[in-house]
């Protein structure tokens, strides 16, 4: 098993050798990296709530992070396309780079950044706008108005959310008409379709049932061999059926990160192995 | 009831329903009581009631005969009726009638004691005129003449007078017509060439070659104003021509010309259908016809006008002044101390008295304002002030400043109630906050701007204190939206159904006749605040079943 | 079993559930360590009275492992266990497919004591079968400590231990061969003892197995089908 992964160094050299006890760097293959954090730390006024976080996110892969609540995991992903700028006191140090570049330098438009890095939420949360507008929704921003354009683009989109055939009849009714497993879908239309590099998904099937939590996780499956996943959930089952690289965090620590398969069969801090087979710690 | 079963009562909560449901019963049969009254007392006005004729013992004993409206009867006691020597206990019931013939009695209204009345009948032939003058006249048709002769007598007066009168109405319309379209334009013109001249005697431009041009215009103006001139003596002295001669109760005969009737009819001859036609016709001049009589007589079709211009005006102004307020204070204002401190100051102002506003808006929008403006812009018309003056504009303003809180406190609302994940939602696919907030977070906000709006309506259609100091007034020469370049006047003073109630029923010179109109009055403001408020709450609810927000 | 720290999970259900599971594999090592012993004593004793008692109890044990993988299914479906508790899951199933083959294996070497009657072949070769016995016994019943302490070094030991079984039971082939080859006639009974023996070898073998799985169970590394050198360096290693 040891010699069937191949086990290379990260392309860009950061430590994480420090998350697994056998001092190793985490199974990464020969993958590039899409986006990589150095020396994190977040802070909310004085509270602290990121610690020094070096991570790593492998390109068209999809990596999970998993931690009880307030364990920093959505604030690790809001910082991926700055969304925590939005809230008041929220401080941050160290790097976050997106292609080798520092996406918190102030000469980032934080607008095309988010562009680059899409997002989809825990609620479903389409606009109050048709189900095509929904999808055409990021593209009016970018200007485009050709008909045309916008056309090809929405049906594109929903194909890959594949939702197309469910909503191909009603395309211009009311988004809020379809159910909320075909919403959080049609909101991961409306994100594929400004064609990121990265999803940020933030719990994105918390809300739904079980067959839909499905179709989102295949979803996610088919969406992996075009683009770089991010996901964040609550339910540890979901990472280990969705992701290849899991990460866990413990108040604010990236406690341990690797490939999902260790993650879930051999953890190497206790920590992780108590949050995973739900002990208490 | 045990004790019991009573404490047991109490605490399943029936009595707090009860009260509530009480408390609801109660507000209920209050509006609704309002809105009959109002409603009873003003649309019987109308109605063609019948004429009676009176044979009435003076107090002297001599007997006279009388025609009129009875309008109510009432008991009071014998002192207060005002009968000598009467028993301090004792009462009689009295009736007020109508006999109207302003002109030659002087009083339109009296008291008739009951136990004086000797005799009373409802003669088919009285007839009542509607005058452009002096009020009605109750009486008989004796004839009907033209040019000092007599054409009809007898029986064949009444549909020769019917006939003459309808061409005589058509000759007042079409002198009407002439005065407020033509000639009025007409002089518009000429007081704008005025103030251009005076504009170029100001500015020093006034060349003679300047000035021959404006007085070749004037020239011009003044001979088609002559012209018209002419045209409108030739109608007057056709509508002068005739005449109906009718003899009143007391026997006196009496010439009216038909240039000073609006409408005669025999309301004992009628029947049910003309009398619902006359009534229906009586409602439509009271919404559709300017005033006559100081008030009292006509319609309030300008004070209607007035008062949704202004409506309309003041929502224009305070919608986007406010929605900018709120979407300052709620999406860019860092929340701290001094927002807190202005939205507490928002809120307060939502409770000072609107008279304050007026004082305002005559203190800073006329004086200072339109002062400044009338120097500035329309220094060719002073002394005499555009601006400078209250009107149709500052009365918008005053009472927009006077809804602004409502707006702001209901669009804030609004704005929080927009989800956040719709936000981060916009954000999150590249929109900058400018463009979240104009492409999703506006319009789902807009059913409770609508709301603001529905409730900045409601409270400036029925505010009156603050207008009186910044532009109504009781008689407004010309509406303030016209054919005229610039179409509309937001110089010009106005109307306005509030005051119209306060001025034809505390101000007017004949409270009688003016009370049922103070009540149609009130009712039609009523109606027209209720229809305004319809249209803006239509508009919300399709704005709010187009964003609603999902409730999951 | 502390190691695992079976019992702090937050659901005191799952904690009962494992161990059950646990005490129930205890249970059936108990159960196959008395067989191999009753086979095993009724060989060298000729007793072939005690020896179909041995071959009869044997559906015991195969009733355990159907219980016990019953109950791993039921705990896989509907708690998910994950880590040290997948682990102890997997190691459990297949610990009792191995216990129930050595039950199996102990119920062979009872039908040939049973088949042997009352006849003693050589003493010689009848107490080396027994000493293999004794051996393989010995191997069982440290591996079923290491199970149940969840000693990884024990478990080691056991691997170690298999490779004086598989010498021993070499030995011991070539000495029955040397039988054959000598006296035709006694081949039967030889082919006999052979089984017998082989039977053990495989029983010694299915230890190791079960010793490996534990290493797994603990360390999270899978250590089956390497070198005794790996064994040992994963073993100890990692701790």
């Amino acid at each position: 098993m040891e010699n069937a992964v191949k086990r290379a160094q990260p392309i860009i050299g950061v430590d994480l050798s420090r998350l697994n006890s056998s001092g190793e760097q985490p199974a990464l293959g020969e993958r590039t990296l899409a986006m990589e954090t150095r020396g994190l730390s977040l802070y909310y006024g004085d509270k602290q709530a990121l610690d020094g976080i070096d991570i790593v996110i492998p390109e068209r892969q999809v990596t999970a992070f998993i931690g009880p609540s307030g364990c920093g995991k959505s604030t690790l992903l809001r910082c991926f396309n700055r969304m925590n700028d939005l809230i008041d006191g929220c401080r941050i140090e160290g790097e976050v780079l997106l292609g080798g570049e520092d996406i918190y330098l102030p000469s980032v438009d934080p607008a095309e950044l988010r562009r680059r890095v899409g997002m989809v939420f825990q609620k479903p949360n389409p606009f109050p706008k048709s189900v095509y507008e929904n999808v055409a929704y990021g593209l009016r921003l970018q200007g485009i108005k050709k008909r045309r354009v916008l056309d090809e683009t929405v049906e594109w989109s929903l194909r890959a959310a594949a939702l197309w055939d469910e909503v191909k009849d009603r395309l211009h009714d009311s988004a809020f008409g379809l159910s909320g497993g075909q919403q959080q879908r049609l909101v991961i239309a409306r994100a594929i379709a400004v064609q990121p590099q990265v999803i940020l998904l933030d719990e994105p099937a918390s809300a739904l049932d079980p067959i839909s939590t499905l179709k989102i996780e295949e979803l996610i499956n088919e969406l992996k061999t075009d683009y770089t996943i991010v996901i964040v959930t609550h339910n540890m089952q979901q990472a280990a059926r969705v992701s290849d690289y899991t990460a866990f965090m413990y108040m604010g620590d990236l406690v341990e990160f690797d490939l999902t398969g260790t993650i879930f069969t051999n953890p190497a801090k206790k920590q992780t192995e108590d949050y995973i087979t739900g002990r208490y710690g | 009831m045990s004790g019991r079963s009573l404490r047991s009562w109490i605490a399943s909560g029936s009595p707090w329903v009860w009260l509530n449901a009480g408390a609801v019963a109660i507000s209920v049969v209050m509006v609704l009581g309002l809105l009959a009254l109002i409603a009873v007392r003003g649309l019987s006005h109308f109605w063609p009631h019948a004429v009676s004729a009176v044979e009435y013992r003076e107090s002297g004993g001599e007997i006279v005969s009388l025609a009129g409206e009875l309008v109510e009867w009432e008991t009071v006691s014998a002192v207060q009726a005002g009968v000598a020597g009467a028993d301090p206990g004792a009462s009689i019931r009295r009736v007020l009638i109508k006999t109207g013939n302003r002109d030659l009695g002087g009083l339109d209204f009296r008291w008739l004691s009951a136990p004086q009345i000797v005799g009373m009948s409802e003669p088919e032939n009285l007839l009542v005129a509607e005058r452009r003058e002096w009020g009605n006249f109750y009486g008989a048709l004796v004839a009907v003449r033209s040019e000092g002769a007599v054409v009809a007598a007898g029986e064949s007066a009444w549909p020769e007078l019917e006939r003459r009168l309808e061409h005589s109405n058509d000759l007042s319309e079409r002198i009407r017509e002439l005065k407020a379209g033509d000639i009025g334009s007409l002089n518009y013109r000429l007081e704008r060439l005025r103030l251009e001249r005076r504009t170029l005697e100001l500015d020093g431009a006034d060349t003679p070659a300047a000035l021959a041009e404006i007085e070749a215009a004037v020239e011009a103006l003044t001979a088609s104003y002559r012209e018209l001139e002419d045209e409108l003596a030739a109608l007057t002295r056709q509508l002068e021509r005739d005449a109906m001669v009718a003899l009143t109760a007391s026997g006196t005969e009496v010439e009216i010309p038909l240039s000073k009737v609006v409408r005669v009819y025999r309301p004992n001859a009628m029947g049910v259908f003309a009398k619902i036609g006359h009534y229906l016709e009586k409602l439509w001049e009271f919404v559709a016809d300017d005033p006559r009589e100081a008030n009292t007589e006509g319609g309030i079709f300008p004070a209607i006008y007035g008062t949704v211009l202004m409506v309309l005006l003041m929502s224009v102004m305070v919608t986007p002044l406010g929605v900018m307020a709120a979407v300052y204070l709620r999406e860019y204002a860092r929340q701290g101390l001094l927002v807190r401190a202005i939205r507490v100051a928002v809120n307060n102002l939502a409770g000072v008295p609107s008279i304050v506003y007026g004082v305002f808006g005559l203190g800073f929008f006329v004086y200072a304002v339109g002062g400044t403006i009338d120097e500035v812009f329309f220094a060719e018309a002073l002394p005499a002030p555009t601006f400078g003056t209250g009107g149709l504009m500052w009365a918008s303003l005053t009472l927009a400043l006077l809804t602004l809180p409502v707006v702001i406190v209901s669009t804030e609302e609004g704005l929080s109630r927009v989800p956040r994940a719709i936000r981060e939602g916009s954000l999150a696919l590249g929109a900058t906050r400018a463009e979240t907030l104009w492409r999703t977070v506006l319009p789902m906000a807009s059913p409770a701007i609508m709301t603001g709006v529905i409730l900045a309506v409601a409270r400036a259609a029925g505010e009156v204190a603050p207008l009186m100091l910044v532009g109504v007034v009781k008689l407004a020469p010309s509406l303030p939206l016209d054919l005229n370049y610039p179409f509309l006047h937001a110089e010009r003073k106005f109307m306005h159904l509030g005051f119209h109630i306060y001025d034809v029923g505390f101000q007017s010179p004949n409270v009688e006749a003016a009370r049922p109109l103070v009540y149609a009055t009130a009712l039609l403001l009523v109606v027209v605040i209720v229809l305004l408020n319809v249209v803006a709450i239509r508009i919300r609810n399709a704005l709010r079943e187009k964003y609603r927000v999902l409730e999951n | 079993m502390d190691k695992l720290h079976i019992n702090q999970h937050i659901s005191r259900k799952f904690n009962q559930e494992l161990e059950a599971v646990r005490s129930k594999v205890m249970k059936m090592g108990g159960l196959v360590e008395a067989q191999l012993a009753g086979a095993v004593a009724a060989m060298s004793a000729g007793d072939p009275e005690a020896a179909s008692v041995v071959a009869r109890n044997d559906y015991k044990v195969n009733a355990l492992e159907v219980e016990i993988d019953e109950e791993c299914t039921q705990i896989l479906a509907r708690r998910q266990p994950a880590a040290s508790d997948l682990r102890l899951v997997m190691a459990v199933i297949k610990t009792i497919t191995d216990l129930e083959r050595i039950g199996d294996e102990a119920e062979r070497v009872a039908r040939m004591a049973e088949f042997m009657g009352g006849d003693r072949f050589k003493d010689t070769t009848m107490s080396e079968v027994e000493h293999m016995g004794q051996l393989v016994g010995q191997m069982l019943h440290d591996v079923l400590d290491a199970f149940a302490r969840t000693d990884v070094e024990q478990a080691v030991a056991v691997v170690q231990a298999d490779d004086r079984v598989d010498t021993k039971y070499e030995s011991l082939i070539r000495q029955l061969m040397t039988y054959m080859a000598e006296d035709p006639r006694s081949i039967p009974v030889v082919l006999n003892i052979l089984w017998a023996a082989r039977a053990l070898e495989r029983i010694g073998d299915r230890s190791r197995n079960i010793a490996e799985y534990i290493i797994y169970l603990v360390k999270g590394k899978d250590v089956r089908h390497t070198s005794l050198q790996t064994v040992l360096e994963q073993a100890g290693r990692a701790d």
